[in-house]
């Protein structure tokens, strides 16, 4: 009996310093101190973004000669380089992955998203692109990716706001598919008579109102008055300015017009696949969507976007893909010769052919063979030209919570039945409160 | 007796032993406790890093400003907790997830009762419906957000082509906060009330059957005897159940993450989900701990309170 209690006792012990041996052993490689790229290891880089498309998971030849090109780029500096892209969502999805990476310590070498950088750049997350990175890069979609001047990231590629118009769905309702609307009043008009004529089988215009995609589907309206929802300097909220008012009101009368329902989708494939697919006329649509209604089969036109009386054309950097390097990332000049890449003429163009997307690289913006392939960029070539456009502003503090304020309020507004002057003021007092 | 001479000399013994022989000794008499607290460590280690240290460090949070990327956290002493009394909207989803929780557990107790006390009568298949009953309760939050969400699609969904072909005005949920919380209430009741009912069902079945027999020797009809003695006999289940319901009814996060988004514009936001939004998406790590630390007094308090009334009426 006594052996078999110190028998038990031994094991007991062995058993739990094992395990606690076990617990406190680390399995990490030991530290060298220095990176890969120093020690003439093969550099491995990961890099973050959406899934699909854009990244070589699709199997579309065009997209696989893009991400060839890159590996081709280079494996020219570092021989043997692999190089992982890992889908980690888009938007509020994106963002979150990459602050909880960056918090655990375990961040991707470089990421692209669309309307963080310079929050991130505050956190001191990112680092700093040297400046002739950016040298041929069109100035509007690089605002997006500055903070107190310095560059955080370059653009891969950007876009702006048209009105998308489905051809087949104004001939049934009796009007001139290549007349598309020019002002809000006509843009009203036609919504109202094409919903009326739909008589429930078909709608005027779809109104995107929920969140972000919905903020930047309003603001060009609130831009072409003069409105915006910051001053210039993006230091003082302006939600509740008189043109913004007069915005909301309009765009609550347009989605009068809307398929029952959709102003409450949050669902952006779903809204648009409404004018694709002949259930609606009008939406207002970025470059994307050239590609997007094609696959769709949809017979869409590309218009500028209908201006007020007494408004100018003025418009939001959309889509407008940034891509940069994390300070955390150990293969910062990799990272950072792979942003290079991005930012060059060659790579944007090769991208462009494959997308349908805007370039931002000047040169490949000027390049006649891309309007050619792609004839209604010309549109976008155009609004790029006339109007003036900028990104979303970037809130000096508590900015995710000041987001929300203003999507409660549009959401209210445009879904619910909130008056607009109640919305809007209740918005502003929450937003000037969070940045004292 | 022995014991004790021992140790009144121990001192003095010691003197003239060698280390290894005091060492065996001290082991030998403190066996019985090394061997426990040996099989007791790893379960304590884990509760120590997974449970106390975080709760420490989410009270001790509660009293900085943090985003968890750049910097130490710094102290900001109360005014964490001066905001969520004060500003934005924490009080009234503190508010709203008790008004949820009450909702849900007033109907979890009286459908999970019901049901239990039919299938402790059936005759055939209980086994079977038991299991049906319990099913959607393994079923993923993830997987019925989706069928909730098509069923209630605003465009096409299940429930607007039903309406309209009973000739109705369809009806958009996402643009109402009753329908949505309606929506709300009725998944999460939906989803637990299995749970409830097989609670339930094994205290109906627990109840000494002689005290329904002297009940009918005394004359008493069905409804006397559920009354009389069901319900008394049920009555630990039911304060169980409503204990950990209060606790679980501000932990309501799933269906509001999943399905409405807090929405319509932030009419369906709850504290947890409040929470999730400030540490997650904010990343104001301080704010998120101080509601954390809210949460979990008022929960107390709750459960505790609920237990107190509990007790004077069993006694």
């Amino acid at each position: 009996m006594k052996r078999s209690r110190k028998s038990w006792f031994v094991l007991t012990v062995v058993m739990v310093a094992s395990l606690l041996l076990a617990a406190c052993s680390s399995t990490n490689k030991p530290e060298s101190g220095e990176s890969p790229e120093a020690q003439n290891d093969p550099v491995t880089l990961t890099v973050w973004g959406q899934p699909g498309i854009d990244l070589p998971t699709n199997v579309d030849k065009k997209n696989q000669e893009i991400y060839r090109f890159i590996q081709t780029e280079m494996e020219k500096k570092y021989p043997g380089i692999t190089i992982d892209y890992v889908g980690k969502g888009w938007g509020d999805d994106l963002r979150q992955n990459l602050m909880l990476a960056t918090t655990a310590g375990n961040p991707p070498d470089i990421a692209w998203g669309e309307d963080f950088v310079p929050e991130l750049a505050k956190l001191g997350v990112l680092s700093e692109v040297p400046a002739d990175y950016a040298k041929d890069l069109a100035e509007g979609p690089m605002l997006a990716a500055k903070l107190d001047g310095k560059n955080y990231a370059v653009s891969g590629m950007t876009g702006i706001f048209a009105l998308m118009y489905n051809k087949d769905v104004m001939k049934k309702a009796g009007l001139d598919p290549d007349s598309p609307p020019k002002t809000w009043d006509e843009w009203l008009d036609m919504s109202k008579k094409i919903t009326a004529a739909g008589k429930g089988e078909y709608y005027g215009s779809v109104v995107q109102t929920v969140g972000l995609g919905g903020t930047f589907r309003i603001a060009p309206f609130m831009r072409q008055l003069g409105g915006d929802l910051t001053t210039q300097d993006w230091q003082s909220i302006t939600f509740n300015s008189p043109e913004n008012i007069k915005a909301l009101t309009f765009l609550k009368e347009l989605s009068l017009t809307a398929p029952s329902g959709s102003t409450a989708l949050s669902d952006e494939n779903a809204l648009y696949n409404l004018v694709h697919h002949g259930k609606a006329a009008f939406g207002v649509a970025g470059p994307w969507h050239i590609s997007w209604s094609q696959a769709e089969k949809c017979d869409c036109g590309f218009t500028p976007l209908p201006v007020p009386d007494g408004g100018k054309r003025a418009n939001v950097i959309v889509g407008n893909t940034l891509w940069f390097v994390l300070k955390q990332s150990k293969n910062q000049e990799a990272a950072m010769e792979y942003l290079r890449i991005i930012a060059s003429q060659e790579y944007q163009e090769k991208f462009a052919l494959a997308t349908g997307r805007m370039p931002s690289n000047k040169a490949a913006i000027a390049n006649p063979e891309l309007v050619n392939a792609i004839p209604q960029l010309t549109i976008y070539g155009e609004i790029v030209e006339n109007e003036a456009a900028a990104p979303l502003p970037v809130y000096p503090k508590n900015g995710p919570k000041v987001w929300e304020a203003w999507y409660k309020a549009q959401e209210s507004v445009l879904v619910g039945g909130k008056p607009i002057d109640a919305a809007i003021a209740e918005a502003q007092k929450t937003a000037e409160e969070l940045l004292k | 007796m022995k014991n004790r001479e021992i140790a009144s000399t121990g001192g003095a013994v010691s003197a003239g032993i060698p280390p290894s022989s005091r060492m065996q000794k001290w082991i030998h008499r403190h066996r019985e406790g090394i061997v426990g607290y040996s099989i007791l460590s790893p379960m304590l280690l884990y509760f120590a890093i997974f449970a106390i240290f975080p709760a420490l460090f989410v009270i001790y949070l509660s009293f900085t400003e943090w985003t968890g990327i750049n910097g130490l956290p710094a102290w900001v002493g109360l005014k964490n907790f001066r905001a969520f009394f004060t500003q934005g909207d924490y009080v009234e989803t503190l508010v709203r997830a008790g008004v949820y929780g009450i909702i849900i557990l007033f109907f979890s107790l009286i459908i999970g009762l019901l049901i239990a006390l039919l299938l402790n009568q059936a005759r055939f298949g209980s086994g079977a419906i038991r299991t049906i009953w319990y099913l959607p309760v393994l079923v993923s939050f993830a997987v019925v957000a989706q069928m909730v969400t098509t069923l209630l699609n605003p465009v096409d969904g299940l429930a607007k082509q039903m309406m309209i072909r009973f000739g109705m005005e369809p009806i958009v949920f996402q643009e109402s906060a009753l329908w949505m919380s309606f929506w709300l209430i009725v998944i999460t009741v939906w989803k637990g009330v299995g749970g409830t009912v097989i609670i339930y069902l094994a205290g109906l079945q627990g109840i000494d059957t002689t005290l329904y027999e002297a009940a009918k020797v005394d004359g008493a009809n069905r409804l006397n005897m559920f009354w009389h003695v069901t319900i008394p006999s049920l009555r630990p289940i039911t304060m169980f159940l409503l204990i950990t319901g209060i606790i679980g009814s501000f932990q309501i996060f799933e269906p509001v993450q999943l399905i409405t988004y807090g929405g319509p514009h932030g009419e369906t936001n709850i504290i947890l989900f409040r929470i999730y939004q400030d540490a997650f998406q904010s990343f104001n790590f301080g704010m998120a701990s101080a509601s954390s630390v809210v949460v979990l007094v008022v929960t107390l308090i709750l459960s505790v309170a609920q237990y107190r009334v509990s007790q004077r009426k069993v006694t």
